[in-house]
């Protein structure tokens, strides 16, 4: 059930209505029925694989809190023994579904490369919608209960709910256990009715609505057909291209965690800010404090850290980092190219941290303003330019095509054709082109607010007189309605991020 | 709490009515198929006295106008483009809840369909057009498959993407265009194709028709059964009709006699019609409006010998029929204008009180040109014989030969704003050299640059009904 389907369209005002009618010991466990319904129907069989999950986490946390209070070496090396079995269950389950056909292809592909004749056997199953989200999520408790962070949940069905919550069960933000448990423990006590949080809720899913179905699904119609036949394509189509996918993936996911926070916000529940207008980044390392937070600060804390963080030295930090990074490409996806995009990441970290000085003796020594709008615009561009030349590797097929679409952005200058109306041929007309760049001007508006006023688009809103709020409410409303990419002439596109 | 649920309606209701009008302007607005449904809904109760259903062999073939000027028949064509049978019978079925016709003429070409489900824009076409009711879901269900339901209902994310093709009509609606102010589902095509007639009366066979179709041919003939309305089964004349064809029908008419429901095969009277192809057709399906007013007249002539069809010419209450005669009327008087090549046939059609004439002499064509004395006097062009100029005339206004208004020298523009268009005409001098411009909706119309050119305006059809230039330099031909 997608966010922007007519199936959630009936989907979530049912649950709504129910949630706010029903006795309020009965909340928790309507939203784990609801939240398990939604997910049952992309493939009723996979909620086995969510309920095992969540079963393995909840005995595992219980048992390891059982131990905590004893702080004997036997007692912490059993608890270490249940952190370490659980994980291996989960990774286990998040491996043979996600990764064992990566594997085997991989074995195959070296294989051939030995000119060894083998002809390895692939699964058949799909994957699981969302496996990576919550199997992280259910793992980030766990983790938190053996560090002592909180304590173990006892009632099962909050924590089943902590771990399936529809609004963010498929695609984020993967929320930690101190932020989502504590407020499902107060589920039963929340004020349903308060028309601000309400209202504010429903428009950030108004707004996540535009950001996906105006403006994600348009830029995707052209990258599509330019990433699908990249080899026909010059450097203007293929520039253009890119840039459509940062946009593309931006409002694709960023869609995703705004209409999750709305829709729980409307149910009282406040979910951690996912993103935090991520192409204003002055910095990489700013970049990926603004871009999917949840799954950037999760890796901190339960990888990074861990491995030593900055703790132990240049050389480790950067090992540490390119760990992490790589870690955060094959989350993305079972494909080496995504750890190609998850690799250029953490090397443009590393670089940054090595070249630092270098880069400070320079600014010193040319005198160069820092504090002025265009060495700040000159950092925010440049990190556009590397995040767009990373997503290239995201979002080709493999990494020989994202190697040979980038020489072909080189080697094959059509500058001409941003000017004899060549780019309308790409599979936006002229009008679609319009309607993009409008859609993207209003996006832009919108994260220049969340950068410069540190305010979310709701917020902002809201501080506005009755007219100017009803007004952008309704145009958008309105946009989604006429330029909204959806009826049976339109290939509805999935959000990117559910094949996490 | 009072002040949010009051702060909450007032926004919905703002919304809904944004909305509501953002789904009016989207509508699909197609004369073939939707408007017939919603401008029957607009007809008084029990004004239709023939009610005829079917495709575009209907809507196109019978003249609705010529039925109610010859015989005073007040008839209305309840169809749509390529329309099924099961469309047809949720389309009777419509009809039967505010009209009792004397007689239902169930047109049969779409006898020879032999789909389950035909293409989409023929779905939209002939189901969108109904109002909101079990019949309009049953009527949606049965023209598309189980799984694909979901595309047409709502009917929004069908036509929410038509952002890229609107236009007036689409703001203003029914009223933009003068053709349905009385509209009683006639399209009157103007083409013409000169083809062959094709016999084939000597076919005896019988192919068995698609089951679809057959249960919805017997269900709407029992249809009008049940409501002891008298039904005639007719198929049109038309030029692509085959061997395969005339099988099936024969089948039709088998079924037909089952219920002992006649079945008029118009084709097997060409020569009593008086049909012929090579003027008369529009295209392999349908007649143009020569051939629509011959077939409508044997029609309206054998639909009264054989049933007794009211004559309603005089009732005040059945004023629109005339109405839309006259429009039809005027309409094929303008393509009778626009298929006129000799100038003094010309002369003549331009007399016609509803034309408003735009002329401007251009070039070397001046007012003392002595070739088209007689043209100008017809039109009642005055002035310097050295001059070209700009003229403007009503024929209904002036009821004279003397024009409204012209001008010969200095600059000039005058603007005409109309109910349907905006027209200009300048006279606009450069270095002692004039040029003019008749400008409709910023569209200028110029056929030759030496000779008269003309802008003739029609106050029925509230459109351009011709343009035409004499051109002074190719021998005063006529330049369209």
């Amino acid at each position: 059930m997608l966010f922007n389907s007519i199936d959630f369209m009936i989907f979530f005002p049912i649950v709504l209505s129910i949630y706010f009618v029903i006795p309020k010991k009965l909340r928790a466990i309507w939203l784990l029925i609801a939240s398990y319904y939604f997910y049952m129907s992309w493939n009723p069989t996979y909620a086995l694989l969510i309920a095992a999950s969540t079963v393995v986490t909840y005995c595992s946390a219980l048992l390891i809190d059982a131990r905590s209070s004893k702080g004997t070496y036997k007692h912490a090396k059993y608890k270490k023994l249940l952190l370490l079995a659980a994980l291996f269950i989960n990774l286990g389950i998040l491996g043979l579904f996600k990764y064992g056909n990566f594997v085997i292809d991989s074995i195959g592909g070296l294989l051939q490369a030995l000119h060894v004749t083998a002809a390895p056997r692939r699964f058949d199953f799909l994957l699981p919608v969302g496996i990576s989200f919550y199997t992280f999520q259910a793992l980030g408790y766990l983790i938190d209960v053996y560090r002592g962070d909180i304590k173990a949940e006892t009632d099962p069905v909050r924590y089943a709910l902590f771990v399936s919550f529809f609004p963010q069960l498929v695609a984020g933000p993967i929320e930690r256990s101190k932020n989502l448990l504590s407020q499902l423990k107060n589920i039963s006590v929340i004020r349903l009715w308060d028309a601000k949080r309400v209202t504010s809720g429903a428009i950030l899913m108004v707004w996540g609505y535009f950001m996906k179905m105006v403006i994600a699904d348009r830029a995707a119609i052209l990258v599509n057909t330019v990433f699908d036949s990249y080899q026909m394509y010059g450097s203007s189509e293929l520039l253009l291209a890119a840039l459509a996918f940062s946009l593309q993936i931006y409002c694709d996911f960023g869609s995703y965690s705004l209409i999750a926070a709305g829709s729980a916000r409307i149910m009282g529940v406040e979910l951690m800010e996912n993103f935090n207008a991520p192409y204003f980044a002055r910095s990489v390392r700013d970049f990926w404090s603004r871009w999917h937070i949840s799954l950037s600060t999760w890796l901190r804390d339960y990888l990074y850290i861990p491995l030593g963080g900055n703790r132990k030295g240049r050389i480790r930090k950067a090992c540490n980092t390119m760990i992490v990074f790589l870690v955060s490409g094959l989350w993305h996806g079972a494909d080496w190219h995504f750890v190609a995009w998850g690799g250029i990441h953490g090397f443009y970290q590393v670089a940054a941290d090595f070249l630092k000085p270098c880069k400070n003796k320079l600014i010193e020594k040319l005198q160069i303003n820092t504090e002025c709008f265009s060495w700040k615009f000159l950092q925010t561009l440049l990190t556009y330019i590397l995040v767009v030349f990373a997503w290239i590797f995201f979002r080709a097929d493999n990494i020989s095509s994202s190697l040979l679409y980038i020489k072909r952005i080189f080697t094959k200058p059509t500058p001409w054709l941003l000017f004899n109306g060549g780019i309308y041929a790409l599979g936006l007309s002229r009008i679609e082109m319009n309607i993009l760049f409008f859609s993207t001007l209003l996006l832009f508006m919108a994260d220049c607010v969340r950068y410069k006023m540190k305010i979310s688009i709701d917020r902002f809103l809201m501080r506005q007189n009755l007219w100017f709020e009803w007004l952008a409410v309704i145009c958008a409303i309105l946009m989604i309605f006429v330029f909204g990419e959806y009826g049976p002439a339109f290939d509805s596109q999935q959000f990117i991020y559910f094949q996490f | 709490m009072k002040n949010t649920l009051v702060r909450i309606t007032c926004f919905l209701l703002i919304l809904i009515l944004v909305l509501c009008y953002a789904d009016k302007v989207f509508k699909v607005k197609y004369g073939d198929g939707i408007y017939d449904m919603t401008t029957f809904y607009k007809l008084d109760d029990n004004t239709v006295d023939v009610l005829i259903l079917g495709s575009s062999h209907a809507f196109e073939n019978i003249n609705t106008g010529t039925l109610w000027e010859e015989y005073g028949i007040s008839s209305y064509i309840l169809g749509g483009s390529i329309q099924p049978l099961w469309n047809t019978y949720y389309y009777l079925k419509e009809a039967l809840k505010t009209q009792t016709p004397e007689l239902i003429v169930l047109e049969g070409y779409c006898t020879i369909q032999n789909q389950e489900f035909i293409d989409d824009s023929r779905i939209i076409k002939n189901t969108y057009g109904l109002k909101w009711s079990p019949d309009k879901l049953a009527a949606i269900k049965i023209s598309a498959p189980e799984e694909r339901w979901h595309e047409f209902i709502p009917e929004y994310i069908q036509y929410h993407t038509r952002y890229t093709e609107l236009s007036k009509p689409d703001f203003c609606g029914e009223k933009a265009n003068p053709l349905y102010y009385d509209w009683k589902g006639f399209g009157c095509n103007m083409t013409t194709t000169p083809l062959e007639a094709k016999d084939v009366s000597g076919v005896t066979a019988r192919t068995p028709l698609y089951e679809k179709v057959e249960t919805y041919y017997r269900k709407t003939i029992e249809l009008a059964k049940e409501r002891d309305i008298p039904v005639i089964v007719l198929i049109s004349p038309y030029a692509g009709i085959s061997e395969g064809h005339k099988a099936l029908y024969n089948t039709a008419s088998d079924i037909a006699a089952e219920y002992n429901v006649d079945f008029l095969d118009a084709n097997s009277y060409l020569h009593e019609i008086g049909i012929d192809y090579a003027g008369d057709a529009a295209d392999t399906s349908h007649l143009n409006y020569r051939g629509n007013q011959k077939f409508s007249h044997f029609l309206g002539n054998y639909l009264k010998n054989h049933y007794e069809i009211s004559d309603r010419r005089g009732d005040p209450a059945f004023q629109s029929w005339q109405r839309n005669c006259d429009y039809i009327a005027q309409q094929i008087r303008n393509q009778e204008l626009r298929e006129s090549q000799e100038l003094s046939g010309i002369t003549d059609r331009l007399s016609d009180q509803n034309y408003l004439l735009f002329i401007s002499l251009d070039g070397n064509c001046t007012a003392g040109d002595e070739r088209l004395q007689p043209f100008y006097a017809s039109l009642g062009i005055v002035g310097d014989s050295a001059y070209g100029g700009i003229y403007y005339r009503d024929n209904a206004a002036s009821g004279t030969e003397d024009l409204l208004w012209y001008s010969q020298f200095g600059a000039a523009e005058k603007y005409w704003d109309l109910t349907a268009h905006d027209l200009c005409m300048k006279r606009i001098p450069d270095a002692g050299v004039y040029t003019n411009h008749i400008t409709v909706d910023n569209t200028e119309y110029k056929k030759t640059e030496n000779g008269v050119n003309v802008v003739v305006y029609d106050l029925v059809t509230q459109s351009v009904a011709d343009s035409f230039g004499i051109d002074t330099g190719k021998d005063y031909a006529i330049v369209r």
